[in-house]
């Protein structure tokens, strides 16, 4: 038979592509990916081959000048044997930061999954107590994790001063469980732990029962069920959140450099990579080798994205949600119940609370740990912080630019994940429904690259644009902190919604297309509702990120005034730790008072996403 | 053969003398208006400045003098500023500016020809010169006039305020005997002093002032003073030639790298803790400043004049350690190329370099030096001379010159590697 090979003109061609909405979405959102996140990939890249500033060129000598082309920050960075310096700058930190965001990984991605496992398929009790606290180390910046571990273990056998597990037990635990590689990796594995949680149990509380029922009527095993429909299902999830967390972890720079306190001598001196990173970018005479060292790290990441699309990209279907079965059958703990729910009740609560005490202790003490100096002027007095603007107080209550800079940071918070959530939403749909198509791949790609790039270049590059002829109308502005949130915190949700969008089954929209119902009906009538928790999961994240960020901003915003991070870090740099501990905090509860009101107008929130209720 | 000689020789002169006054007239013309203000002002007596500036504020209602800085004493010396010129009160702005983070800004605004601030007051030392200097976007403007005398050395680029880095401890139970010679630092036990193994030091790579210090150790000036201390605390000249190093700086930047027993991430932060660490003798170089930091007496004491009595009391430094006390390095005060009101930063740049402002700013606190000569620290602070004889002083010349390879050896030594 005669193939019809005659192909339609152009322009209903065109007509008819338009006329899909997730063809749009991907054109649309590669037009703005390509301005929004290539080009500070391109300036980075550019970056790492040229000259950048006078102090570079005095470091490379042979008469290099600002500007001119080289290969010299690769070279060096990469192979130069001067005093092992490749060796040291580079290819050791790497291996060890690898090692140490891969532990991160195992840890939240166990501790989340498992949590997540048992809130969503079990019988366990005290869920929504579980489920409520465990989100806390995540909307707590990381380092504070981190900040509670030292105060936590400590001791003075290794002169570091008298921790809490010490003064009560009198137990001393080697340096190497306070200081170094383990305890960076802990700390990042427990802050990123509820964000494994958050992902992993979206799926799991979705997922059709009908499958693992299947199984258990054809008399399989609870660990083949596990190994073979329960993994396999939450796969993209899983995938989704170690790319996430290594990429997190691997970049995090407040962790490690806060955790590095042993002597040379120990031998447990641990030294990371965006310790390094930051330590080129900051200095004037290597700013092109931090460039280089963030483009692998970014390359990393690539590889994992790449491992990402083979999962959610092959013929393998994710399909969990088919709109014929709503019901979940969970899991009966037995016995065993109790005792799970008292275990996990401790650890979590552990995590979760402690560190917050640990803030609010700190913001009342002059002296740390001793309670003879305990004060509320951090909290409440009127007196005038004296390296500050007009009506600052040292009583953070009673500072009317923190007041403000909290208002703006809300406001912020709340534009950026409806702006972030939305898009990633939308691409989530595009990518789901042009699945294997090469543009929403490449969309999915570029959604997800701003996670990579590191929070201070990217922030140097807008800060760049802002001051270019044309566009200096953004530099200081409002406009410009919504634009690079966005952008920055998309990932999140484009992971979400993709990871939402897969397990859609396709019926269910055509379904409703047969039916003549439009597209955007469709979205807010049908696929949203379905995937609600997972929906909001997307708009959540965002909102807690943007909240808590500093470095991305800091470089943005006019002046420290703006944000509350940055009142926080002005606090800080000025001796106030105990103000900057109380905002921390403050930051923290009002990020909870969110999520509860958000509960209470619209029924989600991001324990609930996942069983929570 | 003369005629043509003469001629040539003539045209040559005509050429010059028109090269002369071409060059000197493009010259007054490449002018940017803030360099041509900083060169009127710089004329002016104090009266006729006070009159430019004011009339400059008056002839732009609508802008506001923006001054940027890392110390908050900056902020202070603003409020005294309004309260002495009061037709500025309510015009001027502080803004808190973190280094490296401002350095970025300050590199855009410099690329862009673009405002960012009416004065700008920033420390290191290779990047002010590199980067701000050399491409002509930082200014500076020389005050003088009575009770204002400011070294040569200080003026171009202007000084503002100098710190110091030092050796602190809690002084009840730690005490100045402990550190006689800075060899102790290194770890390795004397026949008379105990080495000092409990050394607290904030990390270089996350600090830049602290690699600055560093890398001076391997300067001339330092191995000189590090080679008499040795002298003096082995009883033994240095051999160079048993063991690798290029010179006894980096033997000493080895030593005392691997001997460091505590590395902090904020200078302000440890301080704080000093009577915490009294037990295990911890010592914390860090800046004397931060001493107005430590806050045990602030609970008790901060209603009365004595909070900082005692805190200075409590805490101790050596002033006569072997070798060297600890670190100077300066801040510079200077007019970025694009500023709107340049008179008016000359007029508070004046004013911060009288004993009036520098008072405002940095008055009464231990371990800030006013680069005018006529402004003498505070009681029981040593002169600046006298801390730069007896401390390692940042030169920029020098880091830039061995950067790399010190900041590689540095490295190395960090890493652990033997």
């Amino acid at each position: 038979m005669k193939k019809n090979t005659q192909k339609l003109p152009l322009g209903n061609r065109m007509k008819s592509y338009f006329s899909k909405p997730a063809n749009v979405i991907c054109i649309v959102f590669l037009v703005i990916l390509i301005a929004a996140v290539v080009i500070p990939l391109l300036t980075l890249l550019i970056g790492s081959f040229k000259v950048n500033g006078n102090q570079e060129a005095i470091y490379i000598g042979g008469g290099a000048k600002d500007g001119d082309f080289t290969f010299n920050h690769w070279v060096e960075l990469l192979t130069s044997k001067d005093f092992d310096y490749a060796k040291i700058k580079f290819w050791q930190p790497l291996g060890q930061s690898a090692l140490m965001a891969l532990l991160a990984c195992v840890v939240a991605v166990g501790f989340g999954g498992i949590v997540a496992w048992f809130i969503t398929r079990s019988d366990l009790p005290g869920k929504k107590y579980i489920s409520t606290i465990f989100v806390f180390p995540y909307i707590m910046p990381s380092w504070a994790m981190a900040m509670f571990w030292e105060n936590f273990f400590k001791n003075t056998e290794m002169n570091a001063g008298m921790g809490i597990l010490q003064s009560v037990t009198g137990i001393c635990v080697p340096e190497r469980i306070v200081y170094g590689l383990f305890p960076c990796a802990m700390s990042l594995g427990l802050h990123y732990a509820p964000f494994a949680y958050i992902l992993i149990g979206g799926i799991l509380r979705n997922m059709d029962a009908n499958l693992e029922e299947a199984a258990t009527v054809l008399k399989a095993s609870r660990f083949k069920i596990l190994r073979k429909i329960t993994l396999p299902i939450v796969m993209p999830a899983l995938v989704s959140t170690v790319l996430l967390v290594f990429s997190s972890s691997i970049s995090s720079f407040t962790v490690p450099f806060f955790l590095n306190k042993s002597s040379i001598n120990s031998g447990n001196n641990f030294i990371s990579i965006s310790v390094q990173m930051r330590c080129l970018i900051n200095t004037g005479f290597t700013k092109g080798q931090g460039y280089v060292l963030a483009i692998i790290l970014m390359m990393f990441s690539i590889g994992i994205l790449t491992l990402n699309n083979w999962f959610t990209g092959s013929r393998k279907s994710f399909t969990t949600v088919t709109g014929k079965s709503g019901q979940v059958s969970l899991v009966k703990l037995g016995k065993a119940r109790v005792v799970i729910a008292i275990i996990l009740l401790i650890i979590v609560t552990f995590f979760a609370v402690m560190p917050l005490l640990s803030f609010a202790m700190e913001s009342v003490l002059e002296v740390p740990g001793d309670w003879s100096t305990f004060t509320l002027r951090y909290w409440i007095s009127g007196e005038g912080f004296e390296g500050s603007n007009k009506g600052d107080t040292i009583g953070i209550l009673r500072s009317s630019i923190m007041w403000k800079a909290m208002g703006r940071s809300l406001l912020l918070s709340v534009i950026v994940s409806l702006v972030a959530g939305t898009f990633g939403l939308l691409i989530g749909y595009a990518v789901a429904r042009k699945r294997n198509s090469k543009l929403a791949t490449t969309v999915s790609d570029l959604a997800f690259l701003p996670y990579l790039i590191p929070s201070m270049s990217f922030g140097a590059v807008y800060l760049a644009l802002s001051y270019t002829k044309g566009f200096t109308w953004l530099d200081g502005s409002f406009f410009l902190l919504i634009l690079v949130g966005s952008i920055k915190f998309m990932p999140f949700a484009s992971r979400t919604g993709t990871s939402a969008m897969l397990q859609l089954s396709g019926e269910i929209e055509e379904a409703a297309i047969i039916i003549g119902v439009p597209w955007l009906k469709r979205m807010t009538k049908v696929l949203f509702p379905i995937q609600k928790s997972s929906f909001i999961s997307g708009y959540l994240l965002p909102f807690i990120s943007c909240m808590r960020e500093m470095s991305l901003f800091v470089l943005l915003a006019a002046s420290y005034t703006t944000l509350v991070t940055t009142v926080l870090s002005e606090y800080s740099r000025t001796g106030l730790s105990q103000a900057s501990n109380a905002i921390n905090l403050l930051i923290i509860v009002f990020v909870l008072v969110i999520q509860f009101v958000v509960n209470k107008l619209t029924g989600a929130s991001i324990d609930k996403g996942v069983g929570g209720n | 053969m003369k005629k043509v000689l003469a001629i040539i020789l003539a045209l040559v002169m005509v050429l010059s003398f028109a090269a002369c006054g071409g060059s000197g007239k493009k010259e007054d013309e490449s002018l940017s208006e803030v360099q041509k203000a900083i060169a009127a002002a710089e004329k002016m007596t104090e009266e006729e400045l006070v009159e430019a500036a004011k009339k400059e504020l008056e002839e732009h209602p609508d802008l506001t003098f923006n001054a940027d800085s890392l110390t908050s004493g900056v902020k202070k010396a603003l409020a005294g500023f309004e309260k002495k010129y009061e037709w500025a009160a309510g015009r001027t702005a502080y803004n808190s500016k973190k280094g490296s983070e401002y350095q970025p800004k300050l590199i855009a605004a410099q690329q862009a020809g673009s405002y960012i601030a009416d004065f700008v007051m920033i420390q290191d030392a290779s990047f002010l010169k590199n980067s701000m200097l050399d491409t002509g976007f930082l200014r500076s403007y020389v005050p003088s006039g009575d009770g204002i005398d400011i070294a040569e050395g200080d003026r171009d680029p202007l000084v503002g305020v100098t710190f110091n880095k030092v050796f602190m401890y809690d002084n009840t139970k730690v005490g100045a005997e402990q550190l006689k010679n800075v060899w102790q630092m290194t770890g390795v036990d004397g026949a008379t002093l105990k080495a000092v193994n409990n050394v607290s030091y904030q990390n270089p790579l996350g600090e830049d002032i602290n690699m600055s210090f560093l890398i001076m150790l391997t300067s001339p000036t330092a191995c000189e003073k590090l080679t008499a201390a040795y002298k003096s605390y082995f009883g033994t000249d240095y051999d160079p030639s048993a063991d690798d190093y290029e010179n006894i700086g980096y033997k000493f930047v080895a030593e005392f790298i691997k001997n460091v027993g505590h590395w902090h991430s904020s200078d302000s932060s440890e301080v704080k803790k000093i009577n915490t660490y009294a037990d295990d003798g911890r010592i914390i170089f860090a800046g004397l400043c931060k001493l107005k930091d430590y806050e045990y007496y602030k609970a008790d004491y901060k209603d009365t004049d004595q909070y900082y009595t005692k805190t200075v009391t409590a805490a101790g430094w050596n002033n006569d350690v072997e070798g060297f006390d600890g670190f100077v390095y300066n801040m510079w005060t200077l007019i970025p190329d694009t500023a709107q009101l340049p008179y008016t930063a000359c007029l508070f740049i004046r004013y911060l370099h009288t004993e009036e402002g520098y008072k405002a700013g940095w008055g009464g606190v231990l371990g800030y030096y006013s680069s005018n000569k006529l402004i003498p620290s505070i009681e029981g602070d040593p002169a600046l001379d006298v801390w730069k004889e007896q401390c390692i002083v940042e030169d920029v010349e020098y880091i830039d010159s061995v950067y790399k390879t010190a900041v590689k050896f540095i490295n190395m030594q960090l890493a652990g590697v033997k």
